[in-house]
């Protein structure tokens, strides 16, 4: 086991680093970020008053009872938060570790070369349970040192173990699906998709009453009380961990390589593909779906506490004067007009990922293929842009329509299903310019892609943190939704939506362009 | 006459030069092997003739126009890269189907003769083949076109041998239809037994082009004798070489513009097994070492 161990580790080491670094790094930074943002007893007071409605509950979960120090503030507004990340780095690594090894064949290599299936199973262990302390460790040292009031080394070893633990939970459930389906396609999907659909049942239920989100382990974090009481028995619930890894064992140990307890034999019929847009439509078919789906789920679940806003926003005088804005509107639509604008930079997403598709194409080496026959490449490229901008838009009309939908009984709410749609044609324009810009670096080169990516995580943090901390002007102006009106609170403003619309055709033209050139890899 | 010519092609990726002042000429209806071991420029040069790397300088003619002129020369282009990766989704008959529909080609009668020829199982989804089944399916794709030039690159490895004849023959009946054909490989025999005309390549370069036989003077041809008298003093003769004894055999390589040296010096020592190994091309390689050395 240990030759195994060493093998796995020294190809997958570089990625575990990463996201130790990146995780870690987005954890340490924000204590004292927040201890300078929030010196005094009376702000945190305010701030907690704004996090006590129900879309912030939705989105970081229940307010912690007790004193609101910058401590307890930090683990409210990061645990839940951060469990995503956590869990997503042990799906990731657990997936590239386990049913992807198989899918290539190197599971069945190692076996035949005399490693047994404890070996194998053993390794993977290791390695989940190794990768976590240590980010644990990373995240316990890094708060202990920092030394920040408020702070109390057991809170820090609280906060570590929770995420940690949390981490490690998706981990196994990741190697048992592994087992379970087959093709690692298959697995890191499921395992995504609980990964989302338990932070969304939590978003829902903690806001309608927390004694349903105990099924999810993102609410078993909210209980630990972090920095308040720190209730270490809310750790005991991940103790499902070992039943899960002594069935991740039964499950591997009593099935043949490649072979998997569900199947799917799906579309026997051979299906036309015509085209290279037909071949791509097929190829991302999942992925548009579910994208779609996870659209209109956001929509239904903003939707849906719209009602609660209003009474909310009427008692919490800080959270009216913020949301009031120079123009004197309603404080609801205006804060709803903030909502839609972070679901409008979360249905970017969707799109870049139809961009970035084509280098899917070019690393697997297809796109030589294609482009040996007449398909320009140019017009693959477009197609991409295309189809990007079209999902893109899409999926945010589908989550406006859903929030009408929701938010149809709620009283006190002005704002028409026109309205809705006019949002969704506002931030039509900035999805084309990110689809742009996407365009532009694939046909610059496939390294630089990654800026697109940055840029939409930016324009995420800063729109999302802005409605939390209130974070400078200046740092908004870096993206192109701070020049659009914030419709619905507002009436469109077509000068700005027009240029930002040209300047995204403008850079997509521009990578097609250079896309046509440059030498494929 | 000519279908393919590359003129004076160089590509440089860094500091690396990997193709050097490429030239050659590929006629209409003629199979061109072009070899050279891996690493040599070969998937380069080809690269630039799909358009996938544009080359630094120098230029390529098909049909004797510029490709850089002619936006529709793929038309008459069908490749086959060397590693083939297809849509793990997709099963290998939509695959197949895919392609018939963008090179326009609508004979599916030939499309079954060559399913069934190379016996493959279309049904099945792309991620399930092995590489000799993707291999497959890249070739029918290939050979289903109008195209006047078909590009292999590497197009056996991966085939059983019998799989190796289907596409032998199939790339006979294409230069019957009058198409050109170019064949890269690293492995002589193959292009030997099936090409017009070859061109070697190494470090980028073109080291020799033409008729196999006419670069006999750098091939080596092993033989494999038994025979009554002692057959060590063959050793000391200048065109035999890698002299060495197994059990009753005798393994001798034997330059092959002197087979008939060779085969005069034999005939005394009363042979009773005479045996030949085709050229490797290692042994051209070396071959090509030594002079160069001897030449420095």
């Amino acid at each position: 086991m240990r030759h195994y161990l060493s093998m796995l580790l020294r190809d997958t080491w570089f990625r575990i680093l990463m996201w130790l670094i990146g995780t870690g790094g987005l954890t340490l930074v924000v204590p004292p970020a927040f201890d300078g943002l929030y010196s005094t007893a009376a702000e945190r007071e305010a701030l907690r008053a704004t996090l006590d409605n129900p879309a912030m509950v939705a989105l970081v979960g229940p307010v912690p009872p007790g004193e609101y120090t910058t401590a307890v503030m930090f683990s409210h507004e990061m645990l839940v938060f951060m469990g995503i990340i956590h869990g997503l780095f042990g799906i990731m690594i657990a997936n590239s570790i386990s049913r992807k090894m198989e899918d290539q064949g190197l599971l069945e290599y190692v076996t035949s070369a005399g490693i047994t299936r404890q070996s194998i199973f053993g390794s993977q262990l290791v390695i989940g349970i190794g990768m976590n302390l240590l980010l644990g460790t990373v995240i316990f040292g890094g708060l202990t040192i920092m030394n920040i009031d408020s702070f109390g080394i057991s809170g820090n070893l609280l906060y570590a173990l929770g995420t940690s633990l949390f981490g490690l939970l998706f981990f196994v459930i990741t190697l048992i699906l592994a087992q379970l389906l087959p093709a690692s396609e298959w697995s890191f999907g499921v395992s995504l998709s609980l990964l989302l659909l338990f932070y969304l049942y939590r978003a829902s239920t903690d806001v309608i009453n927390t004694d349903y989100s105990v099924i999810s382990p993102y609410h078993w974090l909210s209980r630990l009380e972090v920095y308040s009481s720190n209730i270490y028995a809310w750790l005991w619930p991940f103790a499902i961990i070992l039943v899960l890894i002594a069935a991740a064992w039964v499950l591997f140990a009593r099935r043949d390589l490649d072979d998997a307890y569900l199947k799917f034999d799906l579309h026997k019929k051979t299906r036309n593909i015509r085209s290279y847009p037909r071949l791509q439509m097929t190829g991302m078919k999942v992925l548009v779906t579910s994208w779609m789906i996870g659209m209109i789920l956001i929509g239904l679940s903003y939707g849906s506490i719209f009602g609660d806003l209003d009474s909310f926003i009427g008692d919490t005088p800080f959270l009216a004067q913020a949301m009031e804005g120079e123009s004197g509107t309603n404080p609801l639509v205006q804060f709803v007009s903030t909502l839609i604008l972070v679901t409008a930079v979360v249905g970017a997403v969707p799109a870049l990922m139809i961009t970035s598709r084509i280098m899917t194409e070019e690393k697997s080496s297809r796109l030589e293929l294609l482009m040996s026959t007449r398909i320009p490449r140019a017009a693959m490229l477009n197609f991409h842009g295309i189809y990007a901008a079209l999902i893109g838009v899409l999926g945010i009309f589908l989550s406006m329509v859903s929030m009408y939908a929701a938010s149809m009984a709620a009283e006190g709410i002005d704002i028409t299903f026109g309205d809705y749609v006019m949002a969704a044609v506002n931030y039509a324009s900035p999805t084309v310019l990110l689809v742009g810009l996407s365009m532009l670096l694939i046909g610059l080169s496939m390294k630089l892609h990654i800026v697109a990516w940055l840029y939409l995580l930016y324009s995420f943090m800063v729109n999302y943190l802005g409605v939390i901390v209130g974070i400078d002007e200046v740092w908004q102006q870096a993206t192109p939704f701070y020049f659009l009106a914030e419709v619905p609170s507002e009436n469109i403003e077509w000068a700005p939506w027009l240029i930002i619309l040209g300047i995204g055709i403008g850079l997509g033209l521009a990578g097609l362009a250079c896309f046509r050139r440059r030498d494929v890899a | 006459m000519s279908m393919l010519e590359l003129k004076n092609l160089t590509k440089t990726f860094g500091s690396t030069v990997a193709a050097d002042d490429v030239s050659f000429t590929i006629d209409k209806g003629e199979i061109f092997g072009f070899i050279g071991p891996n690493g040599a420029g070969k998937s380069t040069t080809i690269r630039m003739i799909i358009g996938a790397l544009t080359q630094d300088s120098g230029s390529i003619f098909l049909d004797d126009t510029n490709i850089s002129k002619d936006r529709h020369y793929k038309d008459n282009i069908s490749y086959v890269p060397g590693d083939v990766n297809l849509w793990g989704n997709l099963t290998g008959d939509e695959v197949i189907n895919f392609f018939m529909k963008v090179r326009n080609y609508k004979n599916t009668a030939y499309k079954n003769e060559l399913i069934e020829k190379f016996r493959l199982d279309p049904k099945k989804k792309c991620k399930t083949y092995s590489k000799g089944n993707r291999q497959k399916v890249a070739l029918i794709s290939a050979f289903l076109t109008d195209a006047k030039l078909l590009i292999f690159d590497e197009p056996t490895t991966g085939l059983d041998p019998l799989m190796e004849r289907s596409f032998h023959e199939e790339v006979a009946r294409a230069k019957s239809e009058g198409k050109s054909i170019l064949l890269s490989s690293h492995i002589l025999s193959e292009v030997e037994k099936l090409s017009d005309r070859i061109a070697i390549i190494r470090e980028g370069k073109i080291i020799e082009t033409g008729h196999l036989d006419e670069l006999s003077h750098i091939t080596r041809i092993e033989y494999i004798i038994q025979a009554k008298e002692d057959l060590s003093k063959l050793d000391e003769l200048p065109f035999v070489h890698e002299f060495r004894v197994e059990g009753e055999d005798t393994h001798v390589l034997i330059d092959n513009d002197k087979a008939h040296d060779f085969l005069q010096t034999l005939y005394p020592l009363k042979p009773t097994k005479l045996q030949t190994l085709p050229p490797r091309l290692e042994d051209i390689f070396m071959r090509y070492y030594e002079g160069g050395r001897d030449g420095s």
